[in-house]
């Protein structure tokens, strides 16, 4: 210890050091003995003071040798090895630092390193590094916001929302409006299996008032304000002749508008207003129009959508649909093909890039809202993290500074100076980073919003979101820049009350709290780290889970649709017939007719019937389906044991393997006798299990009779190609059997299940994305704690490696200052994730929360990744050459 | 100039002494010390309030060296009490004039602030 005394008065000019370097060691050496006796508390503290005083008084030695002697300041840099003569050492350099001691007293690398180097590299790179961290946890906070929001908390206030959808084609990896050719005949006729109404949205300027106002609104059809629910309050709504050619202009108010243009809405019917489009009538008054159109809070009025004449309709409508309940897309392209057969619509429909948006994301409020809180508080987290990270960069980048205070101050810069200085770069890190996360955090929801097909939502159009996530933000740069300057500003008021030559002494007191914060700071980054990891890689597990069990059902070209009894379809003997020529079509692979109310995978359903056999107890129940020949075949479902059912069967019945196991565990299922509904059932075969209700639900013993009716029959069929293209096919083959049937409820098997795994999806790509910026925060963050940690001890290491350490020796030593902050953290981070994993809960499948192996992958993930950090720092900082200085000897 | 008046001027000139400096005067007055010795007298004498460091202490003495007020001592304690690593100062004929001109300066300080309303409302 005495020796790195030694080493640390190389401050003090030469000929200080040989009038009194010994009486100094010896004081240092009492008081290292003294201090040793009361403790390591007194040993740190006592080198604390030693460090800064050593460096202040130095410092100011040779200064005061300079004024006294003359010597110029760059002899002056030059005696300490800040020559940029120096051929081992320049300013600029990038180098590891070296212990280098030359002739004419050039100081030990070690204090340059400590401040020079700062000084001359790491303005650049430490704004640079604290502006992309803010930036990204800011980018991530709003979309995630955003995108949370509109998923998980805002209901749609539109009745069966779940069925409403925008129109939109896929071009050039952009959703556009269609253009429509003819709105008439497309939207005319019964058989239409949606209800179709187009919209523009519209501006203008209420002339007349006080202050002109501008309204924005739409131009609808006359079926909109129905299939939005909205509530006429006064007057009448449009009218198919209002919109007519040269039909005087007409305007229905939303209850608001009307109240602010006329003080109370019944004022406002039979009023005209003028505006910078002409002068309208108000003819209506309605509750609201809210959350229409689509990323918008609210319109404030409707005007008749007015067609060009004689068909095509100029700039085309926007255009919503509210599929009827058994409709779909595939009908209603098909419609689309039958009505305007060489429409541009028509094109984009058999070129399959016809898409429908929905307004409400389906499933998405089943997710309860405490998943949503999951996300945002995570979300939040990382962000605080992420300012304590740039908080400490700053106070890394002052600290490397403090030479530079102390010689403005010596030369009569102010405190406001000084605090001005520094600010600068703090309003310049916030003020960029929020200019920067705005167009990425919009740029992210847009992508989320095409990978996972979303409706519109958050920053890109959302006025209520955009001002409450962008008041979020600015509340977090604002608390930043404040905490920051007071932190900011506590420094440099201390180093300017001392004078310059006290600035060493006056760092210490604060520099000696910084180690046991940098080590707080990282237990807690590594704790708030832990949860949305943990989450994500659970949310991914359960994703695989579900998106193999999809994968695993092997559903390629199934689709079903329904039938109702007609003339031709009207009992039992007709399904046979009907099968015949279905099955005879040149893409179909296999078919069959299912009870409606059996439900498979594609429509959720069962019956559920009184079963009587043996070991059963009174009152059992047991899922049943009525099927005909070639169900199993058409599903994919393998028989294991005895025949499937024929035309000719009537009191047969097949069991699946788990109706086999659970009531026959002896195995002598075939032949029994059993009751199913009072009626006595002979079992002839066993299937494989199949999930026929819902893919994640578990599987039930089910049992399988002979169609016997034809009410609410299901044709299920398997082609070789996508079933939209054999639905042409199959629909003109039962209507030669019957030519009056009506087919509805068309599915295809790939859409269900697509349906099924989306949710799954959406949640696995929100938390893997708050997981990633999470793990970045964090290795940004224990490279900065590192550092802090590491730099302080630049001369015992030097002392360490001069006595013989290796380079790796004192790599582990340092790495191993993290050891144990890092584990702390990483229990409490586990403790925090097993506090609040019931959350997540309802949105798991096939794994649970406690699971360890996401658990023990996390930890070990961030352990690695906070050693790796450690490690890096540890080497940089350790790259010492003793070589020259061993070989020169103290001087 | 006489030399009483030389030596009134050297002292002048050399006032106000810095806290540090007025300390280890005040040390050195009982007697020669090391700088060890000196720092715990004037840890003991101000109650811990005023801690010097090493460095602060040495460039202290170095000043007062070179402005002759005090010296390096020649005479070694016993060999049993002796340590030969340190060495020992002590006042010269110029130093305890200048702590007396110090201390006087320091009373006259005092005594005037003393004269003070606020000063005064204090007891």
């Amino acid at each position: 210890m005495p020796g790195l005394y030694r080493l640390l008065l190389r401050c003090f000019p030469t000929s200080f050091r040989r009038r009194f370097g010994d009486d100094m060691a010896a004081l240092f050496a009492d008081r290292h003995a003294a201090a040793r006796r009361r403790g390591h508390t007194a040993v740190a503290l006592l080198w604390i003071r030693t460090i800064a005083d050593v460096v202040g008084h130095g410092l100011s030695e040779r200064r005061a040798v300079r004024r006294t002697e003359g010597t110029s300041l760059a002899g002056v840099w030059q005696d300490v090895g800040f020559a940029q003569r120096s051929s081992r050492w320049h300013w600029r350099s990038h180098l590891p630092t070296t212990l280098t001691l030359g002739r004419g007293g050039r100081f030990f690398r070690t204090m340059e390193s400590m401040i020079m180097r700062p000084i001359a590299r790491s303005r650049r790179m430490y704004l640079s590094l604290a502006t992309t961290l803010l930036t990204v946890s800011l980018s991530a906070f709003l979309s995630t916001f955003a995108v949370v929001e509109a998923l998980y908390l805002r209901d749609l206030p539109f009745p069966d929302s779940g069925r409403l959808f925008e129109l939109a084609e896929l071009r050039e990896g952009q959703l556009r409006t269609p253009e429509l050719d003819s709105w008439e005949r497309l939207t005319s006729g019964s058989s239409l299996p949606a209800t179709l109404a187009g919209w523009r949205e519209t501006e203008f300027e209420v002339q007349g008032t006080a202050q002109n106002v501008e309204l924005s609104g739409l131009s609808v059809t006359t079926a909109l304000p129905g299939l939005l629910g909205l509530e006429l309050i006064a007057g009448r709504p449009l009218a198919m002749a209002d919109a007519s050619p040269g039909a005087a202009p007409v305007i229905v108010l939303s209850r608001s508008t009307a109240a602010s243009l006329f003080g109370d809405h019944p004022a406002a019917v039979g009023s005209p207003i003028r505006t910078s489009a002409g002068v309208f009538t108000v003819v209506g008054v309605v509750e609201q129009i809210a959350r229409f159109p689509p990323g918008h809070s609210s319109s404030d009025f409707l005007t008749p959508l007015r067609p060009a004449a004689a068909g095509r309709v100029s700039l085309s409508p926007k255009v919503l649909i509210r599929l009827a309940s058994n409709g779909d897309l595939h009908l209603l392209q098909s419609e689309v093909l039958r009505r305007l057969p060489n429409s541009d619509l028509a094109l984009a429909t058999a070129a399959g890039r016809l898409r429908l948006m929905p307004l409400a994301v389906p499933g998405a409020n089943s997710v309860n809202g405490s998943m949503a809180l999951f996300v945002h508080v995570s979300a939040a987290a990382l962000l605080l993290v992420a300012l304590v990270n740039i908080s400490q960069l700053i106070l890394l980048h002052l600290r490397s500074r403090s030479t530079e205070f102390a010689i403005r101050v010596a030369l009569g810069a102010s405190f406001r100076q000084m605090t001005a200085r520094v600010l600068r770069d703090i309003l310049l890190i916030g003020g960029i980073s929020l200019l920067l996360a705005l167009p990425i955090s919009a740029w992210l929801i847009g992508r989320i919003q095409l990978l996972l097909e979303l409706p519109d939502t958050g920053l890109r159009g959302n006025a209520e979101l955009n001002i409450l996530a962008l008041e979020l933000a600015l509340g977090f740069v604002v608390a930043f820049v404040l905490l920051a300057s007071v932190v900011v500003s506590r420094l440099l008021r201390t180093e300017a009350r001392q004078s310059a030559l006290r600035l060493a002494g006056s760092l210490s007191p604060i520099a000696s709290k910084r180690p046991y914060l940098a080590k707080i700071h990282l237990f807690v980054q590594l704790a708030l780290t832990i949860p949305p990891l943990v989450a994500a890689l659970l949310l991914a597990k359960t994703y695989g889970a579900v998106h193999g069990r999809a994968e695993a059902f092997g559903g390629e070209g199934l689709a079903h649709v329904q039938l109702r009894p007609a003339p031709g379809f009207q009992s039992p003997a007709d399904i046979p017939v009907l099968l015949e020529r279905v099955r005879a079509l040149p893409n179909v692979v296999a078919a069959a007719i299912y009870d409606a109310g059996a439900g498979t995978i594609l429509r959720p359903g069962g019956r559920r019937s009184p079963f009587e056999g043996p070991g059963t107890e009174a009152g059992q129940v047991v899922r049943t389906r009525d099927i005909s020949t070639g169900y199993f075949e058409t599903l994919g479902i393998a028989v294991m044991a005895g025949r499937t059912l024929t035309d000719t069967d009537n009191s047969a019945a097949v069991i699946n393997q788990a109706a086999a196991d659970r009531y026959w565990p002896s195995g002598d299922a075939i032949g029994s006798t059993i009751l199913l509904s009072r009626e006595k059932y002979q079992i002839v075969g066993i299937v494989s299990n199949a999930h026929l209700g819902q893919l994640l639900m578990p599987i039930e013993p089910e049992f399988f009779m002979p169609q016997r009716h034809v009410f609410a029959a299901r044709l299920v069929f398997r082609t070789s190609h996508h079933p939209r293209t054999a639905l042409g096919g199959i629909t003109t083959a039962v209507r030669e059997v019957s030519p009056s049937q009506a087919l509805s409820g068309f599915d295809v098997l790939s859409d269900a299940l697509d349906a099924t795994v989306q949710p799954y999806k959406t949640r696995t790509v929100l938390l893997a994305s708050l997981a990633g910026v999470a793990m970045f925060l964090s290795v940004a963050g224990v490279l900065s704690v590192s550092e802090l940690l590491f730099r302080h001890r630049r001369p015992e290491i030097g002392v360490r490696m001069a006595l013989g350490a290796t380079r790796a020796q004192v790599v582990v030593w340092l790495a191993r200052s993290v050891v144990v902050p890092a584990i702390a953290g990483l229990i409490a981070g586990t403790a925090l994730y097993l506090s609040v994993a019931h959350v997540l809960e309802a949105t798991l499948f096939g794994v649970q929360t406690a699971d360890t192996a996401p658990l023990l992958g996390a930890c070990a993930l961030i352990a690695l990744a906070t050693m790796a950090a450690a490690a890096s720092q540890a080497a940089r900082v350790s790259d010492v050459d003793l070589a020259a200085w061993i070989r020169n000897g103290q001087t | 100039m006489s030399k009483t008046d030389a030596l009134r001027h050297n002292v002048d000139r050399l006032l106000p002494l810095k806290p540090v400096a007025f300390q280890i005067l005040l040390s050195l007055a009982d007697g020669e010390r090391h700088g060890y010795a000196i720092t715990q007298d004037i840890a003991g004498r101000t109650h811990a309030r005023m801690r010097i460091e090493p460095g602060n202490l040495y460039r202290s003495l170095k000043a007062l060296l070179d402005d002759g007020i005090i010296q390096e001592s020649e005479r070694r304690p016993a060999a049993d009490f002796d340590d030969e690593r340190r060495r020992y100062y002590r006042l010269t004929t110029l130093g305890r004039k200048v702590a007396a001109a110090e201390l006087a300066r320091l009373e006259a300080l005092v005594a005037d602030a003393r004269t003070k309303r606020w000063a005064s409302s204090r007891h």
